[in-house]
């Protein structure tokens, strides 16, 4: 009988890992424990892990272990922080709302923790099968979040559109890896790179299953014409849900498709093309529909569809001289405006189920002068106004592709992010003007600190130069 | 011969999977993706991996198909009902779309002609249980573990979905 010798494993390469599927794990077992109005015990617990994760992250070794099937870097080191840093501020929302709107499980927080999982898996994988499973994890515990807010039949119907349109993405996904296994014979990004076929029908095996995982991470980051389930979704999924799913899904899409076109290397020109003109429809589409938009919800799908073709064309800008620090500064922008701009709508929803349109919007300035100056700001950094965030991130991946010589496209990206500016001034002045007799309003201690977090970090990462450098030094 | 003999399965697999996804009845549909297993499980046993074959039938064939032909004939939902379609230019678009897809593939397949290489190496016992079980404890062991989470994620899932409180 032959022994197997399981392979070396290096646990502080995959410490934040660990941390999180543990922590889940045993989360999973404590919620029984817990009665069922007291659950913000288990989102505190979630929160602990979450935090304790973000801490070890300094901690982790670099480097590659588990058979070459994860990674980890001073990149992904900056990624898995923004990721993190999504999940507590998500935690803190979903503990707040969900609560006042009646649906709060124990359960939602270890399916946070478990998706969170999943994203980090996509950032840290280094193979293949790995992208696949962290994808699929966060999928479906994407899908159940979304479909948790019983009785409400939107959220139900977000969860089933959502669970059909991902298991299909899955499918071009896996089709595209066994293709591209098929003509490599390996699953390991790193062997794959030197392997990439030359000539004859391996090559063109190779960029088909190229083109089909493309396909597949596509329809997870909202990619036109990948992107018509996301406004349904956005707008169905109780709100906290989609902040989280806004910001974490499509963070870890596009490190998986960094990762894919960092393979590709120089081979990259062949889809460069491709990949162009969907960031050019992307960018377009998102920032045009999103004007006729009066769900607030809608329009930041929308938005958000925009925003995924500019951290599209921040990847293709990208050389080796200024690495990937437009499309991850890109991304953490991303994800601290949206977390405030969703996170202001989930408060202005309390306890109730409607959905909120550009009306609700009016007169809020007296009803709540904090709460509009966070809107104003998740709203200003959106159109990319300075001195916040937006702007910083818009520059990066605009020069970044002026630089490497797509004039037209910077041009064309500047175009969107006027069109797309159209809807973020009127939504702004709407807040300040008008008046309206709904009471004032208060805010509970849990959200008011995750936006009052996001709030400072809009301002403050925009501010300070230096924080680009930290990433651009991850960029390499 | 080898032709032949991955021909046919290999046709058989493809007509069940569009006439799965053609057909109007649940249960019918079921039975067709029955089909379409039944014949992979035949592609595998082209590759020598006999164990592969057994667990194919096994799992999907029997067990899976069994599971979907109980849900289905539980909930009462072999017919499908007739929705009228929101956008019936969106068929023809996709139609279209698709074909014009396979011709560009072919093309590219035609103007790059060579043989495909073979991925596996084909030696006796290559897919014996035992070299199953060292892939999955040296070469995929992390996806391995993952698969675990996966799994108790989709069981959550049923949980949660599943028991409302009333």
């Amino acid at each position: 009988m032959a022994q197997i010798a399981l392979p070396s494993i290096d646990y502080m390469v995959i410490l934040q890992i660990l941390i999180i599927f543990g922590s889940a794990t045993a989360l999973l077992l404590i919620d029984l424990f817990i009665p069922a109005n007291q659950k913000k015990i288990t989102a505190l617990l979630a929160l602990g892990a979450t935090i304790g994760a973000l801490v070890a992250g300094p901690y982790s070794n670099s480097g590659v272990t588990m058979a070459n099937a994860v990674a980890f870097g001073s990149s992904t080191l900056i990624v898995n922080s923004i990721i993190l840093f999504a999940t507590a501020i998500s935690i803190l929302f979903a503990s707040d709302a969900m609560h006042k709107q009646g649906i709060e499980r124990g359960e939602t927080y270890v399916l946070m923790l478990l998706a969170t999982g999943g994203m980090l898996l996509l950032a840290q994988g280094a193979s293949l099968i790995t992208l696949f499973l962290g994808l699929e994890l966060l999928s479906i515990a994407l899908y159940i979040l979304t479909a948790i807010a019983y009785p409400r039949i939107a959220s139900e119907e977000a969860g089933l559109k959502y669970l059909i349109i991902g298991a299909f993405g899955a499918g071009f996904l896996v089709f595209g890896i066994a293709l591209t296994f098929g003509a490599t014979g390996s699953l390991v990004l790193s062997e794959i790179a030197t392997r990439i076929p030359v000539t004859g029908i391996e090559r063109s095996l190779f960029f088909t299953g190229i083109g089909l995982m493309l396909v597949g991470f596509g329809y997870k980051v909202s990619l036109v014409p990948f992107h018509m389930w996301t406004p349904d979704v956005y707008q169905g999924a109780p709100t906290s849900i989609t902040s989280f799913m806004a910001v974490g899904s499509k963070v870890a899409g596009f490190i998986a498709i960094i990762a894919l076109v960092q393979m590709l290397g120089a081979e990259a020109q062949v889809i460069t093309p491709v990949l162009m003109g969907i960031a050019v429809l992307t960018m377009l589409v998102g920032s045009i529909v999103a004007i006729n938009q009066t769900s607030l919800k809608r329009m930041l799908a929308y938005s958000s569809i925009s925003h995924a073709g500019f951290v599209l064309l921040g990847v293709l800008g990208s050389t080796q001289a200024t690495g990937l620090r437009a499309p991850i500064f890109y991304l953490a922008a991303y994800t601290l405006t949206n977390l405030a701009a969703f996170g202001v709508i989930m408060v202005l929803e309390g306890s109730e189920e409607r959905d909120l349109t550009l009306a609700d919007l009016t007169g809020l300035w007296t009803r709540n002068p904090w709460l509009t100056g966070i809107m104003a700001l998740a709203l200003l950094s959106l159109a990319g106004v300075p001195p916040t965030v937006g702007f910083l991130g818009k520059f990066l991946v605009i020069s970044a592709v002026w630089q490497s010589g797509y004039m037209w496209m910077a041009i064309i990206a500047a175009f969107a992010s006027a069109f797309a500016a159209f809807f973020y001034v009127r939504a702004l002045l709407s807040m300040f003007s008008g008046t309206t007799d709904r009471p004032r309003m208060t805010l509970d201690a849990r959200s008011s600190l995750a936006l009052l977090i996001v709030a400072v970090g809009i301002i403050a990462v925009g501010l300070m130069p230096w924080s680009i450098n930290a990433i651009a030094l991850a960029g390499s | 011969m080898d032709l032949l003999l991955f021909g046919i399965p290999a046709l058989v697999a493809i007509v069940g999977a569009i006439a799965m996804l053609l057909s109007r009845n649940a249960v019918h549909s079921a039975l067709y993706l029955l089909l379409n297993f039944a014949a992979i499980s035949v592609l595998y046993l082209l590759l020598q991996a006999p164990f592969l074959f057994a667990t194919q039938l096994i799992i999907y064939a029997g067990a899976i198909i069994v599971l979907f032909l109980f849900v289905v004939m539980l909930l009462g939902a072999e017919r499908d009902e007739q929705t009228p379609h929101a956008n019936p230019w969106q068929n023809r678009g996709a139609i279209v779309g698709g074909v014009l897809l396979l011709v560009e593939l072919a093309l590219l397949y035609v103007n790059n002609p060579g043989t495909i290489p073979i991925a596996a190496n084909l030696d006796d016992g290559f897919a014996a249980p035992t070299e199953i079980a060292k892939a999955l404890f040296t070469t995929h062991l992390l996806p391995f573990e993952i698969a675990s989470f996966v799994l108790l994620t989709a069981l959550i899932g049923v949980v949660v979905l599943h028991q409302r409180r009333s």
